[in-house]
């Protein structure tokens, strides 16, 4: 356990029922980090973000944060520092985009009643940044996709966190809001924002992710810079699938493409 | 021989009489006694020590859950009972199983109530003893009016305010006491607004004591007509007595419009 | 890069108070007529000074019920709200957790022991509640073991309301026909039978979990993201849902025990006000207060003069209003 790093994951087990979702994870985050957490379905990844956010219990093992082990941190302090999108989120009432994203306050903003201006004009920032500012007045329910998205995303900001956990965060997107949502995170990053996040794109991650935890099972299979983890031995073996591993001309990282079984020799089918 | 042949013919005709009756209401009984035809009565229904010699006889269960298998037992030739007393379908599981049921009709007013209690009599073979019960309360119903208007409120219920009105069986009894209802819709057993009855202002308040409270009531009536007189008569006065305690109801009305003092009780 | 357009926000403030306002005339048009009903001005006025004729109508009777009608609809109107949010399901109502089976219950076993020898006018209100507390006591100890989970409260509400009507219903079964037709009576709603003396007693216990509620709007926004976001944000789900769940049920239950189930208030009244409004709780709770006051009220008046003399039940007026008013929004939207 690196006694500098934010976030210290020691030894973490998970069961639910008799069965065992984590199995003795280790794991440290830096500040500044940005890591994509990949894996098969079933994994076990949202659970492990759901016990980083505080929202399960380790049946076993530590979790550490800024020195202070989780569970010592009350929800509301707790969402001061470390903001949680999960994978989707249900909206049954009509909330307008600025008195949704203003909730993210809440953790700060201890008045009764109502969120004061300070708070609504943070709020008010973030959507310019995030160019949602013309959105304000819309009902939550009448929005794309992609702008729903980013109206999640902006709540998360505002809540002014120095870790954001995000669990699938473009998967239903198409790929022009894949690219804004991500490229927002980017630029989040620079500003000094820490980022987990579980993407099934393994490319999407590649990009934009400095390292990345393979999980399988609920043991972590390999963790490391994308050109390390993303290889074709891991993929096939982890996944299954006969992949080709070539470089991105721009960026330089490993992109995955996956082959269709009518390529195969009869030798490799075999697999 | 033409005269036997002519005796099976019409005696059953004649002999209209049964021996074997099981009542299924009290007030039935009630009347039964009244036409002293309780040596008749094999069985009754409910649990009440009343008329005097009631006690003895055998229970088939209460009016609302006759014990059909018992009253099959006990082989009855006549089943006496009512339709607003007893449940409907016990008519017609016992004609099914073959015995003579009669149900008498909800009665409006009391000769519907003198027709019910006639036939009766004749069911019991005592034709005369009916006519002398109901000539008596009929003499004894009949009187000259004072003139003066006997204004009634009759409350069956409270919380909600549920009163009987000029439509129902008992406002009969309020006719023939002399009064009259304040309460005039064509619905029998009104839910009232309380403000239409302080604005009529009865000078008597009958409270048949059934699920409420009678002094809480009698409270109530009191705060808003000062000198308001009660009369408290059992809840079964409503649906159908027997012509004797018709009367009873109606003197205790007429003793209540003449007493200066508040209540009956 | 476009700017936070301004003038929309301000005009949607402006639109906010404007409601607020019309609903509180609203509110007062419907206390002014239902005390004044029916009666010259000059009626009025002499009522108001004195203590004889209208006077005492106004006093003992008008009055304590229009009281009764704006606490308990205020309360039932607060406690859709909640149950709203905390079930995230804009058409749950206050009974949906069970509330009203237990009341019954009460009730009925008043009537049969005939409580009311020994209570007088206290005893439906008095037995009323105390069966709410046994249904409360009962889904509150089996959604301890599930964390106060809406989902299971929701189903254990069910389940205690089945058991306790099916009480009743038996009981029913035994009573006379016209013992039953009274409680049920009673039942179906009525703002008059509460007896005058026990009204200083609910004005307090009726208005002070609806005030505590008032403090819960932003808890309630975002109680209704669910349980996982909920907590993401610096909630705790099971403890704030406990909390929600007893105020409201308690307020239900005195609701009921007040003026038998009054149907309706608590589903309507916020939901078209949400519509109105829009979805922030608090002042979604303000509204649905004074929204639920005025309905009640205007309510009531109908279930006096409607068929006067005659009275309807006021949960039947209710149910009516607001049935129409549901279908029509229902098909309006289709």
């Amino acid at each position: 356990m690196k006694k500098d790093a934010l976030l210290s994951i020691t030894g973490v087990s998970f069961r639910y029922g008799a069965q065992t979702v984590l199995n003795n994870i280790n794991l440290d985050v830096e500040k500044g980090e940005v890591i994509g957490i990949i894996g098969p379905n079933g994994a076990g990844k949202s659970t492990l973000l759901r016990l980083i956010a505080g929202y399960l219990s380790p049946d076993e093992g530590s979790i550490v944060f800024s020195g202070s082990p989780l569970k010592d941190y009350d929800r509301r302090s707790l969402a001061r520092h470390i903001a949680t999108l999960p994978q989707s989120l249900d909206m049954p009432f009509p909330y307008t985009v600025e008195e949704f994203i203003v909730m993210g306050r809440y953790p700060y903003d201890r008045r009764s009643f109502s969120y004061g201006a300070e708070e609504k004009e943070m709020a008010s920032e973030i959507m310019k940044d995030m160019n949602i500012g013309h959105l304000a007045s819309r009902q939550i329910n009448t929005l794309s996709e992609g702008e729903r998205q980013k109206v999640y995303l902006a709540q998360c900001i505002v809540q002014d966190p120095e870790v954001l956990l995000l669990d699938e965060p473009v998967s239903h997107l198409d790929i022009k809001h894949q690219m804004r949502v991500l490229e927002i995170l980017e630029g989040l990053h620079g500003e000094g924002l820490t980022i987990l996040m579980i993407l099934h794109d393994l490319n999407l991650a590649s990009e934009f992710c400095s390292r990345m935890v393979l999980i399988v099972q609920g043991s972590i299979y390999t963790d490391g810079p994308p050109a390390a983890t993303l290889t074709y031995e891991n993929i096939e073996k982890v996944y299954d699938t006969v992949v080709i591993v070539r470089e991105n001309p721009l960026s330089k990282k490993p992109f995955v493409i996956p082959v269709s079984r009518k390529y195969l020799t009869r030798d490799d089918k075999s697999q | 021989m033409w005269m036997m042949i002519a005796l099976l013919v019409f005696f059953p005709m004649v002999s209209a009489a049964y021996e074997r009756i099981i009542s299924l209401s009290p007030q039935i009984t009630e009347s039964v006694y009244l036409l002293n035809g309780e040596s008749r009565l094999v069985a009754i229904s409910g649990f009440c020590k009343q008329p005097a010699g009631a006690a003895e006889k055998i229970r088939i269960g209460t009016p609302l859950r006759p014990d059909i298998e018992k009253i099959v037992s006990l082989k009855p030739d006549l089943v006496l009972g009512s339709r607003e007393g007893n449940p409907p379908f016990t008519m017609e599981r016992l004609k099914n199983l073959g015995i003579k049921v009669h149900y008498f009709s909800r009665p409006t007013n009391f000769s519907d109530l003198s027709d019910n209690f006639l036939e009766l009599s004749s069911m019991l073979d005592n034709k005369e003893q009916g006519k002398r019960v109901i000539e008596s309360v009929e003499r004894s119903l009949k009187t000259t009016g004072d003139g003066i208007s006997h204004t009634v409120l009759w409350q069956v219920g409270a919380n909600p305010l549920i009163v009987a009105s000029s439509s129902s069986f008992a406002n009969d009894i309020i006719r023939f006491a002399g009064g009259v209802n304040i309460i005039k819709t064509e619905l029998p057993y009104p839910r009232m607004n309380v403000e239409e009855v302080i604005l009529h202002r009865p000078k008597v308040v009958v409270l048949t004591s059934m699920g409420y409270h009678v002094e809480t009531e009698k409270e109530r009536w009191r705060k808003y007509i000062k000198e308001v007189r009660f009369v408290t008569l059992d809840p079964y006065i409503v649906g159908s007595p027997t012509p004797v305690s018709f009367l009873q109801a109606v003197n205790k009305l007429r003793t209540a419009f003449h007493n200066s003092t508040g209540d009956d009780d | 890069m476009k700017e936070n357009p301004q003038p929309a926000t301000g005009n949607r403030q402006r639109r906010i108070i404007l409601i607020f306002v019309t609903l509180s005339i609203l509110l007062v048009c419907s206390i002014i007529l239902s005390l004044s009903y029916g009666k010259d001005l000059s009626t009025v006025l002499a009522g108001l000074f004195s203590y004889e004729g209208f006077g005492l109508v106004l006093r003992k009777i008008r009055i304590p019920r229009t009281v009764m009608a704006f606490l308990v609809g205020g309360s039932l109107g607060v406690c859709g709200v909640t149950l709203q949010s905390i079930l995230r399901n804009p058409l749950a109502e206050p009974y949906t957790l069970g509330v009203s089976g237990g009341a019954s219950l009460g009730i009925t076993v008043s009537t049969v022991i005939q409580m009311q020898n020994i209570l007088g006018a206290y005893a439906y209100p008095l037995m009323g509640f105390a069966g709410a507390l046994v249904s409360i006591i009962v889904v509150y100890t089996l959604s301890m073991r599930r964390s106060f989970n809406p989902n299971s409260m929701i189903l254990f509400g069910i389940v205690a309301s089945l058991v306790f009507s099916s009480v009743v219903f038996f009981i029913f079964s035994l009573l006379d026909p016209d013992k039953m037709q009274l409680t049920l009576m009673w039942l179906m709603g009525d703002l008059a039978s509460l007896d005058i003396s026990l009204i200083p007693f609910y004005v307090p216990l009726l208005l002070a979990p609806a005030v505590i509620l008032f403090f819960f709007g932003k808890e309630l926004d975002i109680l209704s993201l669910g349980g996982e976001k909920a907590h993401y944000l610096g909630v705790h789900p099971p403890r704030a849902y406990k909390i929600l769940f007893i105020l409201t049920s308690v307020l239900t239950g005195l609701c009921v025990s007040a003026s038998g189930i009054i149907g309706f208030v608590g589903l309507i009244v916020p939901h078209v006000l949400r519509n109105i409004i829009g979805a922030p709780h608090t002042r979604l709770l303000f509204a649905s207060y004074l929204g639920g006051a005025f309905f009640l009220i205007i309510s009531d008046v109908f279930s006096r003069y409607l068929l006067y003399p005659v009275e309807l039940p006021v949960g039947v007026v209710t149910g009516i209003f607001g049935g129409l008013i549901l279908l029509f929004l229902l098909t309006r939207k289709r």
